[in-house]
């Protein structure tokens, strides 16, 4: 659940950013950051024919079959929702609930006349409030931090391959354009935070500095895995054969290895291999967690 | 005049030069795009628009003050809905001008605080430089770093009735409005997706950082990753959104004086682990108010000892101090000579045509044809402090001829101007309004303009005054690639 509707702001985020973005870009460059969001989906979509802006804002939105549109991630988290809804308070389900109805109430043809940069913003207040009640009416015990287990591993993921995506330039093999590091920023809500920080100069190291190991921005990859690994350990030790311990080293081994790593190294031995370190060991936890947790053999818990 | 088409049926066309249909009334091709898309909206939906827009102002707290009013004296900035259209080849004619001018008026500043040679060829009269009260003599022999004295310029154009672009007036001390000119834009993109893409319009995003490096640039020599800070007067000024808002974008922190203080020449920032260093100060205080021990001791917002740090090359102040001589209305005149002198070049974008008050004949002039001519007081900003002749009262125009008498270095005088006119959607309404444009120039290690500027709207149908504090709005300026 909580995953889905990280999902869900993301895409929200990324379209956001990005639409107001290309209203003042040439067609060329419009074309290349459209191929760059589209991978960027982890699975990019096979649309027919040429990329086009509002092609892609439905699909993204409104296209059920497209897993990371808005759309589905909403669905899918409500589903979540309802199979463990009484262990939510009624104040998420009901901001959950408000949402999904949001979303498909939205008709699909307003796109063809106006953005859809009031929806989205709409949809963003909507996640933050279910944030906002997640935090404050809900027991922070077991499930909770299985909540925060969900968000981080999945905010983690997607900074670590919308930077992945942008990789080439960053490194400085490929020009980018100013407003495209913008946009890149405003991805992952982080220009304001870069601006405190670094000031109104651009550079890539500090970009990717900022994304990936900064310890206080809450999108930072770097803040995302120790969040994770906190929510981890907190979590019940499930038998005497430590599956929690090998779930936490996971997540300690990553954390270690961005703590004491230097962007210089990272830029110089191949930012994209520091990336997909990141995405690959994400897919390991969840699949650990959920072996440890969920999908466990019965053997296991009954022979302590 | 020919009859135009919906829905700008009652839309006034003569008497100035208009910025979306020529005089025949034909829509101008960069002005295409827009029109199509008025023609085919409902009125009430751009209403809706509008409110939306309104909105979106008011929940960002992007107001202004007003001052001289008891009661609700902050308001939202009236934001037309409709922008102002300008394509990038005239565009790159303003741009050539204001760069001629800026380098013109900041060679200038520098020799008249160092050697004077303009001064001893006699092409400026001696005694207008020394008699303006915003010379300072403070800033004798002082090295600023890079000899720029006018990081931030807005210089302030209108069009003429054949529609050239002339310079009405520059604005060297603290020019504001810029952050209406990126808000504006952020509300339009918007409101006007579709034609915004459509157009193609000229990005002015980034201004922040041009800004940065601007300052930058003028760091004092040695500082190689300078702090910089923003001096605001505080949370009263008018501009106070202006201030946050650069501060943000720019990320660097907001200062009032009293988080300053000078302790051997150096400029230090109070912060919640210690003091820290200041390296360039972009100030939005007038000089007066800088420094009680060098200019008014009555200031509580400036910095004691900050003019001392600044002498001592420990800091830079941005704009320097003393800049306002340039911009004093009366020196306004001497503009296309100081290009001259300085440049060998004519100047590209002219002067309106202006009378000094203090030689006799002119004076004479201007006194006899008071109704026609409007009269600025050389120092004023802000649209106070003006008589604009053909809207004054017989009792306002006494008044005046009085004040000239009893002071004539400090007015001046010009003929009444037809500023250009642009739509604008007023009460539900498409009608004709006077517009200024004023872009902003940046001069660190060169000179840079964003694409744009600040178009500014005299919402009263006929005014003249564009001022914001006196019933003036804005409207988003589009430069648009017309390729």
């Amino acid at each position: 659940m909580a995953r889905y509707l990280e999902r869900a702001e993301h895409t929200t985020r990324l379209l956001d950013a990005n639409i107001q973005l290309m209203l003042e870009q040439k067609p060329q460059a419009v074309e290349r950051q459209l191929r760059r969001i589209n991978l960027s989906l982890g699975e990019p979509l096979k649309l027919e024919g040429k990329l086009s802006v509002p092609a892609l804002e439905h699909a993204l939105i409104f296209d059920p079959r497209v897993k990371t549109s808005i759309i589905s991630c909403v669905m899918n988290a409500r589903e979540n929702a309802r199979q463990v809804r009484e262990q939510i308070s009624s104040e998420m389900w009901s901001e959950l609930n408000a949402l999904y109805h949001f979303v498909k109430r939205y008709d699909a043809d307003d796109l063809e006349q106006q953005l859809p940069l009031e929806f989205l913003n709409e949809v963003r207040r909507n996640i933050s409030l279910f944030k906002g009640e997640t935090d404050a009416t809900m027991s922070h015990g077991e499930e909770w931090w299985f909540l925060q287990i969900g968000r981080h591993i999945e905010r983690a993921a997607n900074t670590a391959t919308l930077l992945k995506v942008h990789a080439a330039e960053l490194c400085g093999e490929a020009d980018i354009e100013h407003l495209e590091l913008l946009a890149l920023l405003r991805s992952c809500n982080a220009f304001e935070a870069y601006l405190k920080k670094n000031t109104a100069e651009f550079s890539a190291d500090n970009i990717v500095e900022f994304l990936l190991l900064n310890p206080q921005h809450p999108h930072s990859i770097l803040f995302s895995v120790r969040r994770l690994e906190e929510s981890i350990s907190a979590l019940p030790e499930m038998s005497s054969r430590g599956e929690r311990g090998k779930v936490e080293r996971l997540a300690g081994r990553l954390a270690a290895t961005l703590l004491y790593s230097s962007v210089e190294e990272i830029l110089s031995s191949g930012l994209h291999l520091s990336l997909d370190n990141v995405i690959r060991q994400c897919a390991q936890m969840h699949s650990a967690i959920h072996q440890a947790y969920i999908d466990y053999p019965i053997e296991t818990s009954l022979s302590a | 005049m020919s009859q135009l088409s919906s829905p700008f049926e009652k839309y006034e066309l003569a008497g100035a030069f208009d910025e979306m249909f020529d005089s025949s009334g034909t829509v101008r091709p960069h002005y295409a795009p827009l029109f199509e898309m008025l023609q085919d909206s409902p009125a009430s939906e751009l209403k809706r628009a509008k409110q939306e827009s309104d909105l979106i102002f008011l929940n960002q707290g992007i107001t202004f003050t007003v001052y001289g009013k008891e009661e609700g004296t902050e308001r939202i900035f009236p934001h037309d809905l409709l922008p102002r259209i300008v394509t990038r080849k005239e565009w790159q004619h303003v741009e050539a001008g204001l760069t001629q001018r800026i380098t013109a008026l900041n060679l200038f500043l520098q020799d008249i605080y160092h050697g004077g040679r303009i001064l001893n060829d006699g092409v400026v009269p001696r005694e207008l430089v020394y008699t303006c009260k915003y010379f300072r003599r403070q800033m004798r022999g002082l090295k600023v770093p890079k000899g720029v004295y006018i990081a931030v310029t807005g210089t302030d154009l209108i069009r003429d009735l054949d529609g050239n672009f002339t310079v009405l007036e520059d604005n060297l001390r603290v020019p504001s409005g810029v952050s209406y000119m990126l808000t504006g834009r952020q509300v339009m993109k918007r409101i006007f997706p579709k034609v915004f893409r459509q157009s193609g319009v000229l990005p002015i995003e980034g201004y922040p950082q041009a800004l940065l490096q601007s300052l930058n640039a003028l760091a004092p020599e040695g500082r190689d990753e300078p702090n910089i800070v923003l001096l605001t007067p505080g949370v009263f000024n008018s501009a106070y959104f202006e201030h946050t808002f650069l501060a943000r974008q720019m990320g660097i922190e907001l200062v009032e004086g009293r988080d300053l203080i000078v302790h051997d020449n150096i400029v230090y920032m109070r912060t919640t682990s210690g003091l820290t260093r200041v390296d360039v100060i972009y100030r939005r205080i007038d000089d007066d108010f800088i420094d009680p021990l060098a200019f008014r001791h009555d200031s509580i917002l400036g910095v004691p000892g900050l003019f001392n740090a600044y002498r001592a090359g420990n800091v830079t102040l941005a704009n320097a101090i003393g800049t306002g001589i340039a911009d004093d209305k009366a020196l306004y005149a001497y503009v296309p000579k100081i290009i001259k002198y300085y440049l060998g070049q004519d100047a590209i974008l002219p002067n309106v045509e202006t009378h000094i008050l203090a030689e006799e004949g002119p004076r004479q002039y201007v006194l006899d044809n008071l109704e026609k001519m409007v009269v600025k007081a050389v120092g004023e900003s802000g649209g106070y402090g003006m008589l604009i002749g053909p809207h004054a009262s017989k009792a306002e125009i006494e008044e005046f001829r009085l004040k000239i008498l009893a002071d004539p270095r400090n007015y001046i005088g010009q003929p009444t101007l037809m500023l250009s006119r642009a739509p604008c959607f007023v009460d539900g309404e498409f009608d004709s309004r006077h517009v200024d444009l004023r872009p902003y120039i940046l001069y660190g290690d060169k000179i840079t303009i964003v694409p744009g500027g600040l178009t500014r709207v005299a919402l009263r149908k006929g005014s003249l005054v564009v001022n914001s504090s006196q019933g003036g709005g804005s409207k988003d300026t589009w430069v648009v690639d017309e390729s």
